[in-house]
């Protein structure tokens, strides 16, 4: 059985823009909040993936009952909160500090970053496929380079011992 | 998606009301869908840029930024790597570089070269309009 898992509308275009996406739903069984899909908009390439995996019922709307949080977005409200009601799902999430206050509710937060090291160090990635997917992250400019620079380094350790893909 | 259409009037100066009367022709459109069009892309690039710079201060998420401006996440993401998306590579490479470096293992960096290589070679242009 998978583990549960939500996302904020940034962790999923990046995911998809930099080919991580497949992985993310083949570990996670993933749902979405309805306010999070609202900022997905299917006349853009990861708002259409997207889509279309709702319509084929691979995603689930599930909603949180009350909005804990008043800052940020009404997507990143919305998936944190769900994640605090669901301690035992993984949030995915790539906004800084969205995400750093999810870990401060004591939120089980991943980012992509850390995702690539983490399918790395079980051998689901090779360490070349990490490090394209890290790659094309870096292009994309949206992630925190201080989050990249901590996972190429985490990759390179696990890399030196020999122990990932 | 339904979507309800505002009116907004504009008052041209004699010259600027041929040029736009010449353009719309050219583009086989009425005046008002050219005027509707450009206003709307003039719009969205400078929120484009606008959201961009907020997001490299860092004190507005993504979610934040599509509420203020109205347009989508995806948009605002893709604009803020623009054309300089290789200058997220060099960082890449300096710091598969020194992690090479660090760890004693030359062909960390061999391998991120090659992923390099890989992303130049599969790289697709951002898609910045809508």
């Amino acid at each position: 059985m998978k583990q549960g898992a939500t996302f904020d509308s940034s962790f999923w275009i990046n995911s998809h823009r930099s080919g991580l996406l497949p992985y993310v739903l083949e570990r996670y069984d993933v749902s979405f909040c309805r306010d999070v899909a609202t900022e997905l908009d299917p006349t853009f390439p990861s708002g259409a993936q997207f889509w279309s995996l709702v319509a084929l019922n691979k995603l689930v709307e599930v909603n949180p009952v009350d909005i804990l949080i008043n800052e940020f977005g009404r997507g990143e409200r919305a998936a944190i909160s769900l994640a605090v009601e669901n301690r035992e799902w993984i949030l995915l999430i790539d906004d800084l500090r969205p995400f750093q206050l999810a870990a401060r509710l004591g939120v089980n937060a991943v980012c992509t970053p850390v995702l690539v090291v983490d399918l790395f160090s079980v051998e689901r990635l090779d360490a070349k496929e990490a490090l394209v997917i890290l790659a094309r992250l870096a292009t994309l400019q949206t992630i925190s380079p201080t989050l990249l620079a901590a996972a190429l380094a985490q990759l390179g350790r696990v890399f030196s011992k020999g122990t990932g893909g | 998606m339904v979507s309800t259409k505002h009116t907004v009037s504009v008052r041209l100066a004699s010259d600027a009301e041929r040029r736009l009367r010449r353009a719309a022709a050219l583009q086989k459109q009425s005046q008002g869908a050219f005027l509707e069009k450009a206003g709307d892309d003039r719009a969205r690039a400078i929120l484009r840029e606008w959201a961009a710079a907020r997001y490299r201060e860092g004190n507005r998420s993504f979610s934040e930024l599509a509420e203020d401006t109205g347009l989508a996440v995806e948009e605002i993401m893709t604009s803020i790597a623009g054309s300089d998306w290789q200058a997220g590579l060099e960082m890449f490479l300096t710091s598969c570089k020194s992690i090479a470096t660090m760890e004693k293992r030359p062909e960390f960096f061999h391998l991120a070269e090659e992923a390099v290589k890989t992303v130049n070679a599969t790289q697709v242009p951002a898609r910045t309009d809508n």
